[in-house]
């Protein structure tokens, strides 16, 4: 007969544990999701375009190239945090540079048939 | 008269030409994309059966090689001597956990984060122990190469050599450029050296009448990896993708794989000491884009820049 109420008191104990495991969850979840967005925000700003070789042109517009993201989950709250599917990453200014001046021939400019460079496929 | 062929191999363009009158000319040419691939699968580490990768599993152990294997072997070695270490193929470890993996063709732009725990010494040749007479490598237990751009160079001053009994010729491995001697006509060969944010467009055409001209640049073979930008030139001192200014630098030098070589050494050195150590070397000359868009010319340069009169 005495035994009951223990039992009680036992389930109680249980359940306050698992409310103040959920809360700590909860908020912990709520606090850090926006934190690990700054921080990808940060990586992306840390990550500087190389420069112009000529900054005294205009540049033309930037071309972007897409990159997806790792989508965040939030557990507790019952939404997905605001993410775009795609977010330019790499920006590469594409500026027109002098044309080469051909010795003879060719109509007198465009690119020489043989180049070199940084192993572009 | 020029006789041209164009292909891909090893990752890249390939531009080969010789000038000659004959018949004969574009028979041969015909045969320059069967010398890249045989090579291709003796040298490349993205080809799981080739000679290098078999090489490099048996880290540890002595293997016998190929001719060619030995022969751009001993063009590493060089490399790795004319530079002061900064060339070498004993980076594969770096490179690999640096994000370079792959094929270029293959790798992913953006990768999540930084391999943990991956991080590889840089290592040297000298740890190497070979045998000439029976042309024998052993490679340290730890130690894989990857040749890479001396590869390339070593294949286009082949290519070169080859066609060369037909008449002048030059060959173009993804810009690594052999030419055996100048035009028929007298002139020298045409070459224009790529804007390194439009490849599309070029900064300088140059004139070269013979020898080896190379770029070597960290704008286009880059990545983003865990949010910072990565790239495939490995200092050997760091193991780590080299921090420099110079964003492209090419060189003219007296065969192809020294131009290559001292591109490379230039670009890892920094403007600074790039462009003194190419002052201090009579037989190069060369031209640096740095990252802020100056360009930075050695003396020698001036005999190969074509300027409009």
């Amino acid at each position: 007969m005495n035994k009951k109420p223990q039992k009680s008191w036992g389930e109680i104990q249980l359940a306050i544990a698992a409310i103040a495991l959920t809360a700590t969850l909860a908020f912990w979840n709520l606090f850090s999701v926006p934190q690990k967005q700054q921080e990808l925000a940060q990586a992306q700003a840390t990550a500087v375009p190389p420069a112009s070789p000529n900054p005294t042109e205009t540049p033309a517009p930037a071309a972007t190239q897409g990159v997806a993201f790792v989508p965040i989950k939030i557990i507790f709250g019952g939404a997905m945090a605001q993410q775009p599917a795609t977010q330019g990453a790499v920006v590469v200014a594409a500026q027109p540079a002098p044309k080469p001046k051909h010795k003879g021939g060719g109509g007198g400019g465009g690119k020489p048939p043989v180049t070199t460079g940084s192993s572009h496929p | 008269m020029n006789h041209k062929i164009e292909f891909k191999a090893m990752g890249c363009r390939m531009i080969a030409i010789i000038d000659s009158p004959g018949q004969a000319a574009p028979e041969l040419l015909q045969q320059v994309p069967g010398w890249f691939e045989s090579w291709e699968q003796c040298l490349s580490r993205f080809r799981p059966g080739s000679e290098l990768n078999g090489l490099n599993r048996s880290a540890g152990w002595p293997v016998q090689v190929s001719e060619t294997l030995w022969q751009v072997f001993q063009a590493a070695v060089a490399a790795e001597a004319n530079s002061g270490g900064l060339v070498t193929p004993a980076i594969l470890g770096a490179l690999v956990a640096a994000g370079y993996d792959r094929s270029f063709d293959e790798l992913p732009r953006e990768q999540a984060s930084a391999a943990q725990g991956t991080w590889s010494r840089a290592g040297s040749l000298a740890e190497v122990s070979r045998d000439e007479r029976n042309r024998s490598i052993c490679l340290p237990a730890d130690m894989q190469l990857d040749f890479g751009g001396v590869a390339k160079g070593w294949a286009a001053e082949q290519a070169a050599q080859r066609l060369a009994e037909l008449g002048p010729s030059l060959v173009s491995a993804g810009g690594d450029i052999a030419i055996s001697a100048e035009q028929t006509d007298g002139s020298g060969w045409e070459i224009g050296v790529e804007d390194p944010l439009d490849a599309r467009a070029c900064v300088e055409l140059l004139l070269v009448s013979g020898g080896g001209v190379a770029s070597s640049g960290t704008d286009y073979r880059r990545w983003k990896q865990g949010g910072r930008l990565s790239h495939h030139i490995i200092d050997p001192r760091s193991g780590l993708p080299a921090q420099t200014d110079v964003l492209a630098a090419t060189v003219i030098a007296p065969d192809a794989m020294v131009a290559e070589m001292a591109a490379k050494a230039v670009l890892i050195s920094g403007s600074i000491h790039g462009i003194e150590w190419l002052e201090a070397r009579p037989e190069l000359a060369g031209m640096l884009i740095l990252e802020n868009g100056e360009r930075l010319y050695s003396r020698r340069m001036d005999q190969f820049v074509w300027r409009q009169s």
